[in-house]
């Protein structure tokens, strides 16, 4: 045996690379095309954009919000009275402006608070306002910590716009995506947006010109990611480059908020139609590193996708149980309240390369990534896309896991190999030391190590949403019984393969005592009736592997998936818990203000300190109370279409399981009625 | 008739001192000699050297001389019917026979019919006892256990007891042998209660600590070819027997289990649907699929049940009757074990009376006590071979009616496990096939049946049953072994109910007899009832 894995091991050592190298160019064609264009958008945005005319600057964001509008439409169907009162207020505040003006007033706001703030010039400000408006993005981004879900009041407040916008239909824009490779002017790729977000902050963050000589620094890092970056980077860029390394998670939201708009888009054609197996489950390593790679194959059905490469062959990678983790923990990260299919559990040591197991972890792996490409916003994300096509696949996710400050790689999967048992704060806790600004842990999954403790220590705060209360006990209830559900299938399962074992031994007996030749007719029989037990044996095996893989593998999935719903909820309740806090802060402090500025006029140190205090909590809470309401939107229509595809899933796997179990017993049945027959036993 | 070493008077007379050498050189395998001599029936008594021409005809008896050995085996006259029609309920483990008999042609006995003869279980159990001990010759069958697999004190433990100890009963009237027992007249006219009563009768074998060790010497020579590899045969039979009654029993253990396991899922489910309360259609099928999964864990309960019903109380019945067969083959060998030392001794008398003979000086009184010893032990040794060449003879026969027995037992028994699995399986698939409806009217999609098709929902469902009544919808197969055996069992019925009708006929030609004892019952039923 052991020489025999030795030798498969050094048969994959051989193999393996002997394929990369054909892939290698391929790969190089479909990873450094994106990243090129990425950067010579970047340049071109640089120092083409500020010389773009007025009403280019107006079109765009009137497209952009357009596409928003797209986005929260349906969502807004879903809004309960929570959070639509939360919109109103928003709604009067701003109520009568048009874009236009309610930018350049906000962008006074702005000022006023940032007065030191190096980049206050005239040009940049235009083009601060211009970028702000395109990328959807309301000045309230200048504070760092609230960029995630800003362009959540865009749409309404572009509301009174659309008649304007009928211009700026969705084709313009597929025209404008399709040519983005090669039109520099009209850069509206995704990376446009991460773009506007570095110029946003570099504007907003006077620190972060400070840091323009770390650019070099930064860059390394970059370096692994895109090989062929072009020598001519412009010092502007390697300062973005530099704000990239830096950047909190957020970015990467951004991306995914806009890939959400591209799918919600229904003429959007560079949605990724994918088509993707889990096959070739091969043993890897030696003793001490043994491990299963699965080959992951690719196909974009969809040719008009420039995230993936265009061809039609399939794109063949592979991976280790350990990557499907990272992409569910990145994905997880990446859109907070979305319900991420997950992983298979993790398995104990003993029994890793049981081939029934690694079949069944295949099967599931593969199902994972069917239903993650089923959902528009995850197939489109850069991450999942990375997954699928990278050939430097460990040291690209380091790179991403880094960026997002997401500490995929060393979440704690409690509820994973636990179906979901307690996920305790520490699962965020990874992302503790990736980043020292508030708003990446804040996305990462419910606040650093300090937050954490800090919140530890508060009280419980009541749920403001019933429907969740609600939900969260449901859940839990289901949860219970299908645990309930999957114990008693599995203990008919381990008694009915105890069964199979006897059904075995009873064979072998029958044909010992066959072989006795007491008469012919014995023998003839007890012959017979052996080949019957082992063919009954064979059914029974067969009926209850199904049943594993019908109703066992679709409860075992959803005990998973409840795992997911429960992280989203918390990520839910973490989030609610640093805006209550903020905000409770915010009534202390502006109590104080008040006081302060009834008694003791004179204290104008103080009060002005204090007034900048409160103006940032202020910030802060709003922030907070957004990004609140968003998850918990988001949540509720995950929560409805889990239902939906439960009810789906489930009688899809009862279906299979009746319909298998009534072919099993008309096997047994002719099975017994040809042995009936052929031994004459009506006459006996 | 046969003798070891025929004891001729004439020996003595021959004063060749080339006798005695010869005499001695063929001691050692004299035994086998002697029987050689006895199976080629004496008059072929030829070359006692020449073994390999022996065995050929070894084994053999001639019809004439089994007529002498056996003569039961070749009358009709004699026979007992037994019909078992009823099983009391007594103490546990120890019910009730009432049967009747009709005995023709045998002496001793005072009539030639008893109706309703009473044994209880035990009396009975003793009665084999004693018929194992004193028919050295026959394979005497054991009679089941009063306990089966079947829930105790229900209808299918009377059925099968009904059947098993009929089988029984059948099987030791059938004996020729057993027939004219002398313990049979009293097994049948006691009139209440019955013991053994010919207790004083002995086991003639060798038994506990002896016959173990007797056990470990080599196996006699045995010239009966059949019967020598019957042993082996039967020990193996035994011995797979038992393991499968073993086997069976721990899956019928491991099924009930199953069932219990089954069960439980359906509790699971009817638990998930009293939650799902969001959706109907879910709700209804949970609901559902728990009842379907219930009625399979019923099933499955009744189905290890009936599994160990009919083959691993078979099978536990063939053991026991393997083993029983077993010892009276041992018991031959021990017996033949015996014939060969009265041999020997034969032997040893023969030579000291002929040393005396050649001695110059005679005495005569040692003469005669040497005659008289060797005259012993020649009667002696030839009763001996007279038994082992019965016993032989008489297991020749036995040995092929068991073999019948066991083909015919095993077919029936392996019919009726099939019969009980089909039954099974066709059940299960019934209700299986009732609920596929309520999981594709889950939701408007119609699940996989709809292969994903749109714009469908009035499509009807084509779900039939596959089982219809002119033959399974997936086999072209007409056949049908319920079906069969159930007209068979109408048939059967029909005819007992005929034979019945005549047995009444006669009983009421015959006299009051019957309606004396109709009295009886009915008395003692209403005693019976009073009592409580």
């Amino acid at each position: 045996m052991d020489n025999e894995d030795l030798t498969a091991s050094v048969w994959d050592d051989v193999l393996s690379p002997s394929s990369e190298p054909q892939y290698g160019p391929l790969s190089g064609s479909v990873v450094s095309p994106s990243v090129h264009s990425h950067f010579n958008n970047l340049s071109v945005e640089d120092h083409e954009e500020k010389e773009k005319e007025e009403d280019q600057a107006q079109s765009e964001p009137q497209m952009e919000f357009h596409q928003s509008q797209h986005l929260y439409e349906p969502q807004s169907s879903h809004n309960d009275p929570f959070s639509s009162t939360y919109y109103s207020d928003h709604h009067d505040s701003h109520d009568f402006n048009i874009s236009r003006e309610q930018i350049s007033e906000l962008k006074k706001d702005e000022r006023k608070e940032h007065t030191n703030q190096l980049l206050s010039e005239l040009t940049q400000g235009s083009e601060e306002g211009l970028l702000a408006g395109s990328g959807t993005v309301s000045p309230k981004q200048v504070t760092p910590s609230e960029s995630l879900f800003n362009d959540k009041d865009s749409p309404l407040k572009v509301n009174k716009n659309i008649d304007a916008e009928l211009l700026a239909s969705p084709k313009g824009k597929v025209k404008l995506k399709n040519g983005q490779l090669f039109k520099a002017p009209r850069p509206r790729k995704f990376a446009s947006k991460v773009n506007v977000k570095h110029l946003e902050n570099k504007k907003s963050d006077p620190v972060v010109v400070e840091k323009n000589p770390l650019g070099p620094l930064g860059s390394e890092s970059d370096d692994a990611k895109s090989g062929d970056k072009s020598s001519i980077i412009s010092s502007n860029k390697a300062e973005i480059l530099a704000r990239q390394a830096d950047a909190p998670l957020y970015e990467i939201q951004k991306k995914s908020e806009e890939d959400k708009l591209r799918e919600e888009d229904p003429h959007d054609e560079s949605l990724n139609q994918l088509e993707i197996t889990v096959g070739d489950p091969m043993k890897v390593g030696d003793i001490t590193t043994a491990h299963i790679v699965y080959a992951i194959r690719t196909k974009n059905k969809n040719p008009s996708t420039t995230s993936l490469p265009n061809t039609t062959e399939y794109v063949t990678v592979s991976r280790r149980y350990k990557d499907f983790r990272w992409i569910y923990h990145q994905l997880q990260n990446n859109h907070p309240g979305k319900i991420i299919p997950p992983p298979p559990t993790k398995q104990t040591y003993i029994g890793r390369f049981n081939e029934n197991f690694i079949e069944n972890r295949r099967l599931s792996l593969e199902k994972m990534l069917n239903k993650i490409s089923n959902i528009p916003v995850l197939s489109n994300d850069p991450d999942f896309i990375m997954f699928l096509i990278s050939e430097d696949f460990i040291n690209e996710s380091r790179e991403r896991e880094r960026l997002s400050g997401s500490g995929a790689s060393q979440q704690n999967n409690d509820f994973l190999d636990n179906n979901g048992l307690n996920d305790d704060t520490s699962s965020s806790t990874g992302s503790l030391n990736s980043s020292s600004t508030i708003s990446a842990p804040l996305i990462a999954g419910g606040g650093s190590g300090f937050m954490s403790s800090l919140f530890s220590m508060s009280t419980k705060i009541d749920e403001p949403d019933e429907y969740f209360s609600h939900k969260k006990q449901y859940i839990d209830e289901l949860e219970y019984n299908l645990k309930q559900f999957y114990k008693a299938i599995e203990l008919v399962g381990t008694q009915r393969l105890e069964m199979i074992g006897i059904l075995d031994e009873l064979s072998l007996t029958i044909d010992e005592l066959a072989s006795l030749e007491i008469s012919k007719v014995t023998t003839e029989l007890l012959s017979a009736f052996s080949e019957i037990q082992l063919k009954i044996k064979d059914n029974l095996d067969r009926i209850n592997l199904q049943d594993q893989l019908t109703l066992g593998f679709t409860i075992e999935e959803y005990l998973r998936i409840l795992g997911s719903i429960k992280f989203i909820f918390e990520t839910r309740s973490k989030i609610y818990q640093q805006y209550y806090t903020f905000n409770q802060e915010l009534l202390k402090k502006s109590l104080s203000l008040d006081k302060l500025s009834k008694k003791y006029k004179a204290q104008v140190d103080k009060i002005n300190s204090l007034t900048f205090e409160v103006d940032k909590l202020k910030q802060k809470t709003a922030v907070y109370e957004k990004n609140f309401n968003t998850i918990s939107d988001t949540i509720k229509s995950e929560i409805e279409n889990f239902e939906f595809e439960k009810i789906e899933d489930f009688r899809n796997s009862v279906e299979i399981f009746i319909e298998s179990s009534i072919e099993s017993q008309k096997e047994a049945i002719e099975l017994y009625e040809t042995f009936y027959e052929r031994q004459n036993l009506a006459t006996v | 008739m046969a003798s070891a070493m025929p004891y001729n008077p004439d020996d003595f007379e021959n004063n060749n001192p080339f006798a005695e050498p010869t005499e001695q050189a063929n001691g050692e395998d004299s035994s086998e000699d002697n029987e050689e001599e006895d199976n080629i029936s004496r008059d072929s008594a030829g070359n006692p050297h020449n073994n390999d021409e022996h065995t050929n005809q070894q084994g053999k008896l001639t019809e004439a001389e089994l007529r002498k050995l056996v003569p039961e085996r070749f009358t009709e006259k004699y026979s007992i019917n037994i019909r078992l029609h009823a099983i009391e309920k007594n103490k546990s483990g120890n019910p009730i026979l009432k049967f009747d008999v009709a005995v023709k042609g045998l002496p001793r006995y005072r009539q030639t019919k008893y109706k309703d003869v009473r044994r209880t279980y035990n009396e009975v159990v003793k009665f084999n006892k004693y018929l194992t001990i004193s028919n050295l010759e026959v394979f005497v069958p054991v009679i089941p256990s009063a306990t089966t697999s079947y829930p105790p004190g229900g209808e299918d433990e009377t059925k099968q007891l009904l059947l098993v100890w009929q089988e029984w009963f059948t099987r030791i009237t059938s004996n020729p042998i057993l027939v004219r027992d002398e313990e049979f007249v009293y097994f049948i006219e006691n009139d209440f209660g019955y013991s053994v009563i010919n207790t004083n009768r002995k086991t003639s074998v060798a038994s506990g600590l002896v016959r173990k060790t007797l056990k470990q010497l080599a196996l006699p020579y045995d010239p009966y070819e059949e019967l020598a590899e019957f042993r082996p045969l039967i020990k193996a039979a035994y011995l797979s027997c038992q393991k499968l009654y073993k086997l069976f029993d721990r899956n019928s253990k491991t099924e009930k289990q199953l069932s219990i396991h089954i069960f439980d899922l359906s509790n699971k489910l009817s638990v998930l649907a009293q939650f799902e309360n969001s959706h109907p259609g879910m709700r209804n099928m949970w609901e559902k699929l728990g009842k379907i999964v219930q009625i399979q864990s019923d099933l499955t309960l009744i189905e290890s049940i009936n599994e160990m019903g009919s083959l691993g109380d078979g099978f536990q019945c063939l053991a026991n009757d393997f083993y029983q067969i077993k010892e009276a083959l041992t018991n031959r060998h021990l017996i033949m074990r015996e014939l060969t030392q009265a041999e020997a001794q034969t032997q040893t008398r023969h030579q000291n009376a002929t040393r005396i003979k050649n001695k110059s000086s005679l005495d005569p009184i040692k003469v005669d006590e040497a005659i008289r010893s060797l005259e012993y032990a020649t009667k002696a040794e030839e009763s001996l071979n007279l038994q082992v060449k019965r016993i032989s003879g008489e297991m020749l026969f036995e040995r092929d009616e068991i073999i019948n027995f066991t083909e015919k037992k095993l077919q029936k028994m392996l019919k009726q496990y099939t019969l009980n699995k089909v039954d099974y399986h066709r059940r299960n698939l019934k209700h299986l096939e009732n609920i596929r409806l309520d999981i594709r009217i889950v939701d408007q999609k119609g699940g996989l049946s709809r292969l994903n098709r749109d714009n469908l929902t009035t499509l009807k469902h084509n779900l039939t049953q596959s089982q219809a009544a002119s033959g399974d919808s997936w086999s072209s197969r007409t056949f049908r072994s319920l079906k069969k055996e159930e007209e068979e069992r109408e048939s059967r019925l029909e005819k007992e109910e005929e034979e019945e009708e005549e047995r009444l006929k006669l009983a009421a030609e015959e006299g009051g007899a019957d309606k004396n004892i109709v009295d009886a019952k009915s008395a003692a039923s209403l005693l019976g009832v009073a009592t409580f």
